[in-house]
């Protein structure tokens, strides 16, 4: 795997991630399509997820909880915008109890293959910084976040390129 | 806004377009001085935006190493 491009837009709260793998695209593909696959790569070691629901039609859910060292669970959901096997997957996502109210934030998946290996785009889009702040909580679980100086030694690598 | 205008090769319209979409993201605010209209970056929102970027950057850079170990491991999937 290789990360061959990162966007980051403060205006927009916009991240874009471009990365490589060695891989057919079907076969990419798979790691989102296949919950136990999913389960794998999701949460973080020490938050590792479990998938309860894994609907992968227009309009279906993904749910699913991560379990921290002392056992807490931390639960999430996707709601499926659009989906194209093997090429295409866009949803909202968030933690907590589905909330059809609120801005959501907005994951795009975008695979491509070329000779020998896959492209995958990944778009993510927040509603608001809190929303940021929210997800993080169950992106990384608690008591993971990141100290500051690393985060100054990601910004300096990108303000740099 | 109108100094910011002369600053750009773009019309005073232009500038206010750009200001606005600024503005609804909570990167600059904006304040009437007489006829004037002054333009105040929210430094703190910049930061604090991508900081936040940067966390889900390092997110993302841990699931995409995950998923290469799961492609590279050829009974993938197979785990119950």
């Amino acid at each position: 795997m290789t990360v061959i491009a990162v966007d980051r837009d403060s205006a927009a709260l916009t991240l874009t991630i471009v990365s490589e793998f060695g891989a057919p695209v079907e076969r990419v593909w798979q790691v989102w399509a296949d919950p136990r696959q999913l389960e794998r790569w999701w949460g973080p070691p020490n938050y590792p997820a479990t998938v309860v629901d894994h609907d992968l039609t227009n309009g279906g859910r993904v749910t699913y909880y991560m379990t921290g060292p002392d056992g807490e669970k931390l639960h999430g959901w996707w709601r499926i915008i659009s989906v194209d096997p093997p090429r295409s997957l866009e949803f909202e996502e968030g933690c907590g109890p589905p909330n059809e109210d609120l801005p959501a934030t907005t994951a795009e998946v975008r695979l491509v293959e070329t000779p020998a290996k896959t492209t995958m785009t990944i778009i993510t889009r927040f509603a608001s910084i809190a929303d940021m702040e929210q997800l993080l909580g169950i992106g990384k679980g608690e008591g993971t976040r990141l100290a500051v100086g690393q985060i100054d030694a990601i910004l300096a690598i990108t303000t740099a390129s | 806004m109108s100094g910011l205008a002369r600053l750009y090769p773009m019309s005073t319209t232009a500038v206010q377009k750009h200001v606005a979409v600024l503005e609804d993201a909570g990167l600059v605010h904006l304040t009437r001085h007489g006829r004037e209209q002054l333009v105040k970056t929210e430094i703190d929102t910049i930061a604090k935006a991508q900081a936040l970027l940067a966390e889900f950057e390092l997110l993302w850079r841990g699931r995409l190493d995950r998923i290469g170990d799961v492609l590279a491991n050829r009974l993938g999937g197979d785990r119950s």
